[in-house]
C-alpha cells in the first residue's frame, strides 16, 4: 500500500504548527488504495466532508467495527473508509 | 446515535428511514426487507429450489447468506470470467463462503469457467469479436446462469441486484427513453417460455450501502476491489449522481424506483404482458435450444464469431 504524504493533515494544520509529538489518525482509502493521516478529533461526518466523499456511497470502519456519522474519531484511531458502490 | 428499536448504541444510520440500528436490529431489518420483497413480488416459496448467481462481491454473497438464514433452499453458481488478477480472488471469496456458511446450511456451489468452456477468457473473447468487455460479460453470465438453472431444475434464479443497481438502470433507460427495456426492470421476471428460468431480485428494497454494512457486520469476506473492466462505466456515473441526490434528499432512490414499480403495476400486470410478448417473439435457438428472438441466440453467435476469428 502506498503511503501518501500528509496532504489532508497539512491542509488542516500547517507544518510549522505541528510538533514532533503530534499524532494523526490513520485513514485507509480505496480506488486507488492509499493511507492518509488526518488530525483529530473529528466526527465521521466531518471526515467524509473533508475528504469530499458522499456518505451514501461509503462505510466508515474503525478497528473492524462500523461507526455512525456522529461518532468522534481520535488521533489514535485506525480508520477505513470503504466505498460501497460497484459498477456491475 | 442510538438504535431506534432497542436504544443501545447504533452501528449504522439510515437517513431514508429516519432510523439507526444496532447490529442485531439491523440484521432483523435486512432480513425483513428481503422477506417483504419475496412476498410482495411472489418470488418463491419455502419449498422452491433457488439458484443464486454469486460473484464473490458483497451483494450476491449477502443475498445467499440472507436466503440461507431465512431457511430457503439456495445453492449458488459462480461464473469464472478469467479476468487476470481479479477472477482468482473473487472465486476464492465465493468458494470460501460456500465452504463455511454454505456448507453449514447444506448448500452447494456450482462453478462455470469460461476459459475451460470456450478456450479463452472474457477479455480475449471480447477482443476477438470487437465488443466491449462488459457487454460480452453480460451475455455470457445471463446465458450460463439461465442454462444452469434450467439444466439443474431450479425453480428460480436469484441475483444480487440492489436498489442502487435498479435505480441507476432506470435512470439510464429513462435518460435515453429506452421504453422497451422498462418491462424487464421488474424484480420478478416469469419463466415466460420453455427454456427460460424465473428470475428474481430479492435485494431491490435495500441500498448498496445497507448491503455492504450487512456484509461487514456479519463478517462476510467479499471482494472489495472493483472489477477492472467496470472503470468509467455509465452505471457508476448514474449511481454517483443518484447518491448525491440521496444525500440531499434521503429516500430519493427508493421513491424513483419503487414509484416506477407502482406505476408499472397499475398500468398492467408486468408478468402477464411479458409472458404474452415473450411467447409471441421467442423460439428455441437452432444451435443450443435456449429461447431467442433470432434464429441463433446472441451467445451462440458470439462464440461462433470468436471461434472464426481465432482460426483465421
Amino acid at each position: 500500500m502506498g503511503r501518501k504524504s500528509l496532504s489532508i493533515a497539512q491542509s488542516l494544520l500547517p507544518l510549522a504548527q505541528r510538533s514532533a509529538y503530534d499524532r494523526f489518525m490513520q485513514v485507509q482509502l480505496s480506488h486507488p488504495e492509499r493511507l492518509v493521516e488526518v488530525k483529530g478529533p473529528k466526527r465521521v461526518k466531518e471526515l467524509l466532508r473533508d475528504l469530499n466523499l458522499v456518505a451514501e456511497a461509503h462505510l466508515v470502519i474503525r478497528r473492524d467495527e462500523l461507526v455512525t456519522e456522529d461518532e468522534l474519531l481520535r488521533d489514535e484511531d485506525m480508520v477505513e473508509v470503504r466505498p460501497v458502490i460497484s459498477g456491475g | 446515535m442510538n438504535c431506534k428499536k432497542c436504544h443501545t448504541k447504533a452501528v449504522i444510520g439510515l437517513p431514508r428511514h429516519n432510523a439507526a440500528f444496532c447490529k442485531v436490529c439491523f440484521n432483523e431489518f435486512v432480513h425483513d426487507q428481503v422477506a417483504r420483497a419475496i412476498k410482495a413480488e411472489r418470488m418463491f416459496g419455502p419449498q422452491d429450489r433457488i439458484l443464486v448467481a454469486v460473484s464473490g462481491g458483497k451483494d450476491s454473497l449477502a443475498l445467499w447468506d440472507v436466503l440461507l438464514k431465512l431457511g430457503y433452499k439456495a445453492d449458488a453458481l459462480y461464473v469464472d470470467l478469467g479476468i487476470s488478477g481479479y477472477s482468482a480472488t473473487s472465486r476464492e471469496k465465493a468458494v470460501r463462503f460456500a465452504d463455511t456458511v454454505g456448507a453449514a446450511h447444506k448448500a452447494t456451489l456450482l462453478t462455470h469457467t469460461v476459459q475451460e468452456a470456450e478456450g479463452a477468457g472474457i477479455r480475449e473473447l471480447a477482443d476477438l469479436i470487437h465488443r466491449p468487455t462488459c457487454s460480452a460479460c453480460g451475455t455470457i453470465k445471463r446465458y450460463q446462469f439461465n442454462r444452469a438453472a434450467v439444466e439443474h431444475h431450479y425453480d428460480v434464479m436469484a441475483t444480487g441486484h440492489n436498489l442502487d443497481d435498479e435505480a441507476a438502470r432506470l435512470l439510464g433507460n429513462v435518460l435515453h427513453w429506452q421504453e422497451e427495456y422498462l418491462d424487464k426492470q421488474s424484480p420478478s421476471l416469469p419463466a415466460s417460455v420453455e427454456g427460460f428460468a424465473k428470475k428474481v431480485k430479492p435485494l431491490y428494497r435495500l441500498s448498496e450501502r445497507e448491503i455492504a454494512a450487512y456484509a461487514v457486520l456479519n463478517r462476510i469476506d467479499y471482494i472489495v476491489e472493483e472489477c477492472p473492466m467496470a472503470k468509467g462505466s455509465k452505471m457508476l456515473l448514474y449511481k454517483e449522481v443518484l447518491n448525491r441526490l440521496e444525500t440531499e434528499s434521503p429516500g430519493a432512490k427508493q421513491s424513483f424506483y419503487w414509484g416506477f414499480l407502482d406505476k408499472q403495476a397499475k398500468a398492467q400486470p408486468a408478468s402477464a404482458s411479458m409472458t404474452e410478448k415473450d411467447q409471441a417473439s421467442l423460439h428455441p435457438c437452432s444451435t443450443c435450444g435456449q429461447p431467442t428472438t433470432a434464429e441463433i441466440c446472441s451467445y451462440c453467435k458470439m462464440m461462433a464469431r470468436a471461434s472464426a476469428a481465432k482460426s483465421s
